[in-house]
């Protein structure tokens, strides 16, 4: 009895070991992996093709949380959907609610003529002069720093096919990106599909151009040149908290709220954006932009720092 | 009971030299061989939250574990009938330097290599960036399962043009595939 009471221990003792020898040798695999990667589990179950819808939709639910944590409502965050094909409500319904609207890029390697070109800047022009009259007539609720800061930035914002050996993926696509050049000229960048979305699609690509072009006054764009904005009282009454968001390596969902917004009310898009569907919501778009002296008492902080 | 007694002591002088022998194994492994090769990706480019109406997120996924052909899958397809007809059209428009894997269906090798020059790039510095409004994201996966990420934002340098040409490579090698 008491020798098979030694064994059985000296059993569980042997079989302990080899575990945490197994343990060591898998701690070593990942510490000699890639540096400065986020290493994951080392054994992590492989993922079949079949799987792959559930899977990457999961991952951008993941990704929405984490991006825009706490910012979207629940139905906001669920994945994107696979639209099989453009739609723009109706102008005349007024309630009709915006959907995302893409014509594929056509790439390799995008053929665009000169005409479809002419257009493409004649809106963008057309673009900017709304907007200008916009920031115009806002001026005195701006107040001269972040008046003059947005004025310059809106005039040296560009337009152009996106580049091939930059940013390839958009020729497939029939969006635009906003984002500084390398130059660090703000910078839009069409892909092919943005011209068919022009043609068929006037309203709808108006908009879409406001609103990249208004990305230039996104709040941390702003913060980053001026170290203030003007949006806070409307972030705040659309219940977006931007209040770490324009740290190093951050996400904004408020560059996506303020220049929405701004585009709305510069080029209407004929639809009604989700986002302000509700009556409360609507408030919050009608006082996109309050006076200098409101905004002090909703929000003390960026305002004052705008005074300075 | 000698008997009994041999197989007890037996036991943990097997299990150390066995579990011993397995480690140094794994660890002069780990030394002398390169690493496991990448055979998987998930590359997304994040659209805002749908309430703004903006841009669909995009993913793509290359698994290129086994078959001769990686198997590449684009979310949202960018294969629409529309779309099939009009790049027939624009392939004769097509510039002499459309790259070598435009027009061509991507074999695992070239993936496993596309994936390795993708995770070359993502070893850069960061590029900084603030208030991203365009959020990028790859993850990676070796053969042996272990599994590299990095999160970003769109730029014009960097590891996003690395993403953005893979993943353009990606659509064109799906687009090859859908017209077979």
């Amino acid at each position: 009895m008491y020798t098979s009471g030694i064994a059985a221990l000296v059993i569980v003792l042997g079989l302990m070991g080899c575990g945490k020898a197994r343990d060591y040798g898998a701690e070593k695999i990942v510490t000699h992996s890639e540096t400065g990667f986020r290493i994951l589990s080392q054994q992590q179950p492989t993922t079949e093709a079949a799987d792959f819808k559930a899977l990457s939709e999961a991952l951008t639910k993941k990704a929405r949380t984490l991006d825009f944590a706490g910012v979207a409502p629940e139905p906001d965050r669920r994945p994107a959907a696979d639209s099989p094909a453009p739609a723009i409500p109706d102008p005349e319904e007024a309630f009709n609610l915006c959907g995302p609207v893409e014509f594929p890029g056509n790439a390799p390697w995008v053929s665009i003529s000169e005409a479809e070109w002419k257009e493409v800047q004649k809106a963008f022009s057309g673009v900017k002069r709304d907007l200008t009259a916009w920031l115009s007539k806002s001026k005195s609720r701006l107040g001269q720093p972040v008046y003059d800061s947005m004025k310059k930035r809106l005039q040296s914002t560009e337009i152009r096919i996106a580049s091939r050996s930059e940013q390839p993926d958009i020729a497939w696509r029939g969006i635009g990106v906003w984002g500084p050049s390398v130059e660090k000229i703000p910078t839009i960048d069409v892909g092919a599909g943005f011209v068919r979305l022009l043609r068929d699609e006037l309203r709808r690509a108006r908009f879409e151009l406001a609103r990249l072009v208004a990305q230039s006054w996104s709040p941390c764009a702003l913060e980053k040149q001026i170290q203030a904005h003007p949006w806070g009282p409307f972030l705040g009454c659309m219940q977006i908290d931007e209040g770490q968001k324009c740290g190093a390596g951050s996400y904004s969902e408020g560059g996506w709220a303020v220049s929405s917004a701004i585009a709305a009310k510069v080029a209407a898009p004929g639809c009604l954006l989700p986002a302000f569907a509700t009556a409360e919501s609507r408030h919050c778009h009608d006082q996109l932009l309050l006076p200098q002296e409101l905004r002090a008492n909703l929000d003390p902080a960026s305002v004052g720092k705008v005074k300075q | 009971m000698s008997k009994f007694f041999v197989v007890v002591l037996a036991f943990p002088l097997f299990a150390v030299l066995g579990c011993s022998g397995k480690n140094t194994v794994t660890s002069s492994a780990i030394q002398a061989v390169p690493p496991s090769p990448f055979v998987e990706a998930y590359l997304e480019y994040v659209g805002p939250p749908q309430r703004w109406a903006g841009p669909n997120s995009v993913i793509v996924h290359i698994f290129a574990r086994d078959s001769d052909t990686a198997d590449i899958k684009v979310m949202p397809s960018f294969l629409r009938p529309y779309f099939a007809r009009a790049s027939h059209e624009n392939r004769s428009l097509a510039s002499p330097s459309s790259g070598p894997l435009l027009g061509n269906k991507m074999t695992r090798v070239m993936a496993r290599e596309e994936l390795t020059r993708l995770a070359s790039a993502m070893s850069g510095p960061e590029q900084p960036f603030f208030g991203c409004l365009s959020p990028i994201r790859a993850r990676l996966v070796r053969a042996d399962g272990s599994v590299l990420e990095r999160h970003g934002c769109r730029d014009t340098a960097g590891w996003p043009v690395t993403l953005s040409q893979l993943v353009s490579r990606s659509i064109a090698a799906t687009q090859v595939a859908q017209a077979q």
